[in-house]
């Protein structure tokens, strides 16, 4: 009998065995949300801030918000939704109304937010100007060839906004603001020049000290200059200012911020008649009174933009032919650097960047000195990146990574 | 009887702890109940149909004719943990930081012979059998395309794959030269070789930025190959019967390389921009626009099977105890690489197929890199005549896993390091009958695979980093007819 027992026992031990071997331990899958939020489309004429726009005869303004799931399906069954906060991003040189999403925002968000990551928020993605570098998102009444951006970003747009999307909390402390390259110049910009509008700032590198700290972070923009010449082939050339070229990258950077801080014209008085056409539209036209424009012609750029009948705006650059700063002009520019128009205006404002050595055009320089004017006043998270073999780690290439990080640094702050 | 109880405990112990190296790699050793579940320790003994794989040597001592079979049923239950991270800090659709299972399946090797002592040239013996000499099998889902890159299209489960079989149809004689004494065996193999390699690469976006930002970095492609092909090789033994106790034996196995051919589905998913600037039909427009992007083609790669030695002895402590020891080593460094290339290519429509940036991107050769290195395996076992009507037996081994280089390892071969079998079974005697049921736990060593390496600079990574797993359980059934 033991025999058997000892037979029995070493089947069933080995059973065991076979069993506890085969069991089925699931199969490996991706944890997609299976639904979010959407990209709501939200052109508009913004008349005023872009009547003397270069290439905008229409003063259209191209935008579109994203509206996560929570504020959707409220709407979509005809209640109303629980208010939202709102998140401003501004794109950076050449990049449009589609760029957050075509860096993954949507996506992003709708994961964080199913995850809890971050709390539901709108996100304004505003364009910069493909043709001329964006202006900086800089302009008022003096540089209508930019547009009134000062006018637009901290003002007249909130104002659109809010009156079209009834649902996010109008309280500057649920409002953020960031942006990348031109963008992060311009997010700065806005919330100094609109004290208490903004809790929260995210940015990546850009243009955030024009002369850098002369130091270990070196020039800023001026160690640019000579570049800026030296791609076209004009360095040294007696008539630089007169052959030069549109078609380069850096050449849009300077066009697109002589054109916000060094336009030709300094003033204009202008005049508008409607007019109805023969398809029975109504038309406005533009026609320029008088104008102020500035006298030294040294670097005037003068035969390269044209912006229809009426509306040749021209631009100093800030740099002479040997591509050394030119006082008079750069220093209209220097007006503009956000270090010489700060104050206390970033007072209780949440601040983050994120900063890679591999940033263009001096950019990381230029923001570390801006970092460390911030940390004068105020506490700065800072994220300094770097990328991976063969990819360099521009603002743009990793935006889909920092945006995590902005999104987060936003929602908490809109949280406290 | 106290020496039998003392050897079987010695036996036992010596199973659980001894040091044997076997070979690893894709090489299958689960060939009858006798031999498996004495570790593999067989080459020495090697009395019956299963001698054919173990040791040809063997068939001359064989007294009756004999058909089997046996059936060898393997699951594999790996475990990775993925930390598959551009620069060690992007994400890359892999999933990171959490326990992965290889897909569930319950493998089988299934394997024959018959021995028949046919009044030829004497004491010749033949036999015919039909066994898998390597067999590996392994499937994996560890990739989802991130939402952001391209959220509609999604990837077949079985993204990592290795499925390689090699069947082996032998013709063994063997004959002995001193009565008694010394056999000498030879198999001649017909070889029949079948491969699926399914495998995922993530290839650089080639167009210019913005559209190369992340997450649209790299383009997953899924390449899966499916082909098969003949080769020969053919085993050799001897087997000396030293005194009544005492077997040694000596073993080789020269198999000849198998090239095989097939048909390659290649699969390119797309990124997928929500806002494509580019114009339909246009080249911008296929790099952005998430379609997916397949077409077939024939393959050729080249199977490199590893020749091997052993080497065993056995003993016989009594009439019903014996314990064996085997070693073997393998020259699995003939197996640098799987290179895949490709003709013929058909299925590519559009720009994907007009255009020379895109054909340059979509039409390329596969290298996978594995540069393994020699191993050994030594196995330990013993087999115990209950009674008339039960043996029972147990075994051990370690097995030396042929991939050391980190730089090289993929979820295709799981091999982790020096693997430890235990191994038992029994064997049933019912008249001319013998029905053995074998049951074997290999444990292999966890492995941390550190970092993404690029071995041979073609910007595509060579091994796969993360914390692996790789226990496999196996059940063997067989039967075995003496007439």
């Amino acid at each position: 009998m033991t025999k058997y027992i000892k037979i029995l026992f070493w089947v069933l031990a080995l059973t065991a065995c076979l069993v506890s071997g085969c069991s089925d331990r699931g199969t490996n899958s991706a944890d997609r949300p299976t639904s979010g939020g959407e990209i709501l489309v939200t052109d508009h004429i913004f008349f005023d801030e872009f009547v003397l726009q270069i290439m905008n005869e229409f003063q259209q303004f191209f935008m579109r918000v994203y509206i996560p799931e929570v504020a959707i399906t409220p709407i979509q069954g005809g209640a109303t939704p629980k208010p939202i906060p709102l998140l401003v991003l501004l794109a950076p040189q050449g990049g449009d109304h589609n760029f957050y999403f075509n860096h993954g925002l949507r996506e992003i968000a709708n994961e964080m937010i199913a995850s809890g990551e971050i709390e539901p928020m709108a996100i304004a993605c505003v364009p910069n100007d493909k043709v001329f570098g964006g202006y900086w998102y800089a302009g008022d009444t003096t540089r209508l060839g930019a547009g009134k951006y000062d006018q637009l970003i901290g003002g007249t747009l909130l104002d659109f906004l809010y009156s079209r999307l009834p649902f996010l909390i109008d309280s500057p402390d649920k409002r953020g603001i960031g942006g990348v390259g031109q963008g992060a110049y311009g997010a700065f910009r806005a919330a100094i020049l609109n004290p208490g509008q903004f809790r929260s700032i995210s940015v990546t590198d850009g243009p955030l000290d024009f002369d850098g700290d002369g130091g270990a972070h070196g020039n800023g923009l001026i160690d640019l200059f000579p570049d800026a010449l030296n791609e076209q082939g004009l360095l040294g050339e007696a008539n630089a200012f007169s052959r030069f070229d549109s078609t380069t990258d850096l050449a849009h950077f300077f066009i697109g911020g002589a054109l916000a801080f060094s336009p030709h014209d300094t003033l204009i008085v202008w005049d508008s008649t409607h007019r109805l056409d023969f398809s029975g539209r109504w038309y406005i036209d533009i026609a320029i009174v008088s104008r102020e424009i500035i006298t030294d012609s040294t670097t005037l750029v003068d035969s390269i933009i044209g912006a229809g009948d009426g509306h040749d705006f021209d631009f100093h650059m800030p740099f002479d032919n040997a591509g050394a700063p030119y006082p008079v002009i750069w220093n209209m520019w220097l007006d503009d650097n956000l270090e010489n128009m700060l104050s206390n205006e970033l007072a209780g404002v949440n601040i983050w960047v994120g900063t890679s050595r591999d940033a263009p055009w001096n950019f990381y320089d230029q923001t570390a000195c801006w970092i460390s004017t911030l940390r004068q006043q105020y506490p700065v998270q800072v994220r300094e990146y770097t990328g991976y073999d063969g990819n360099a780690a521009t603002g743009d290439q990793y935006l889909y990574d920092l945006l995590h990080d902005m999104l987060k640094h936003h929602s908490e702050s809109f949280k406290d | 009887m106290r020496i039998v109880k003392f050897s079987i405990s010695l036996l036992t112990i010596f199973a659980l702890i001894s040091p044997t190296l076997s070979a690893g790699g894709y090489e299958i050793t689960s060939v009858g109940t006798r031999a498996r579940a004495m570790g593999g320790a067989f080459r020495a003994i090697a009395d019956d149909w299963t001698a054919a794989y173990y040791n040809p040597a063997g068939y001359a001592f064989v007294n009756d004719n004999q058909l089997g079979a046996s059936l060898s049923m393997l699951h594999p239950r790996h475990e990775i943990i993925p930390d598959y991270r551009w620069g060690g800090v992007y994400e890359t659709g892999i999933f990171n930081d959490r326990t992965n299972y290889n897909d569930h399946e319950i493998l089988s090797s299934p394997s024959a012979g018959f021995i028949a002592r046919l009044p030829i040239w004497g004491e010749t013996v033949f036999g015919l059998s039909a066994y898998q000499p390597f067999d590996y099998n392994v499937s994996w889902t560890l990739y989802d395309l991130p939402s952001a890159y391209n959220a509609d299209l999604g990837l077949p489960s079985d993204q990592y794959r290795t499925d390689l079989d090699v069947a082996a149809f032998q013709l063994t004689v063997s004959r002995e030269f001193m009565e008694d004494k010394l056999s000498v065996g030879l198999g001649l193999e017909i070889l029949r070789g079948d491969l699926i390699f399914n495998n995922l690469l993530l290839h650089d976006n080639p167009m210019a930025d913005p559209f190369d930002d992340r997450p649209f970095d790299k383009i997953p492609h899924w390449s899966n190959n499916d082909g098969r092909g003949w080769g020969l090789g053919f085993r050799t033994g001897f087997l000396l019967k030293a005194n009544d106790k005492l077997n040694f034996a000596a073993t080789a196995h020269i198999p000849a390389d198998i090239t095989i051919k097939g048909e390659a589905n290649q699969i390119f998913y797309m990124p997928k921009l929500p806002f494509t600037p580019f114009p339909e039909g246009s080249v911008g427009y296929l790099f952005t626009a998430g379609e997916k992007v397949e077409y077939k083609a024939d393959f050729e790669t080249k199977l490199a099977l590893p020749a091997s030695f052993g080497f065993g002895l056995a003993y016989t402590f009594s009439e019903k105890l014996v314990v064996a020891l085997d070693a073997e080593y393998t020259l699995w460094s003939s197996f640098e690489n799987l290179e895949f290339k490709y003709s013929n290519d058909k299925g590519l429509t559009g720009s994907a197929d007009t255009s020379l940036f895109s054909r340059t991107f979509f039409i390329r050769d596969m290298t996978v890199l594995t540069d393994w290195k020699d191993a050994g395996k030594v196995m330990l076992g013993a087999s115990y005549r209950y009674n008339d009507y039960l043996t029972l037996m147990a075994g051990s081994s370690i097995d030396q896993s042929p991939i050391q280089d980190d730089g090289l390892f993929t979820p295709h071969f799981v091999d982790t390091g020096d693997k430890y079998s235990i191994n038992g079974g029994f064997t049933l005697h019912i008249n001319q009958w013998d029905l053995g049921f074998v049951q074997t736990y290999i444990h292999a060593p966890d492995l941390t695979i550190e970092s993404l390496t690029d071995v041979n600079n073609d910007g595509l990574v060579d091994n796969f980093p993360g914390d692996y797993k790789a226990d496999t359980f196996e059940t063997l059934l067989s039967f075995n007819y003496r007439f």
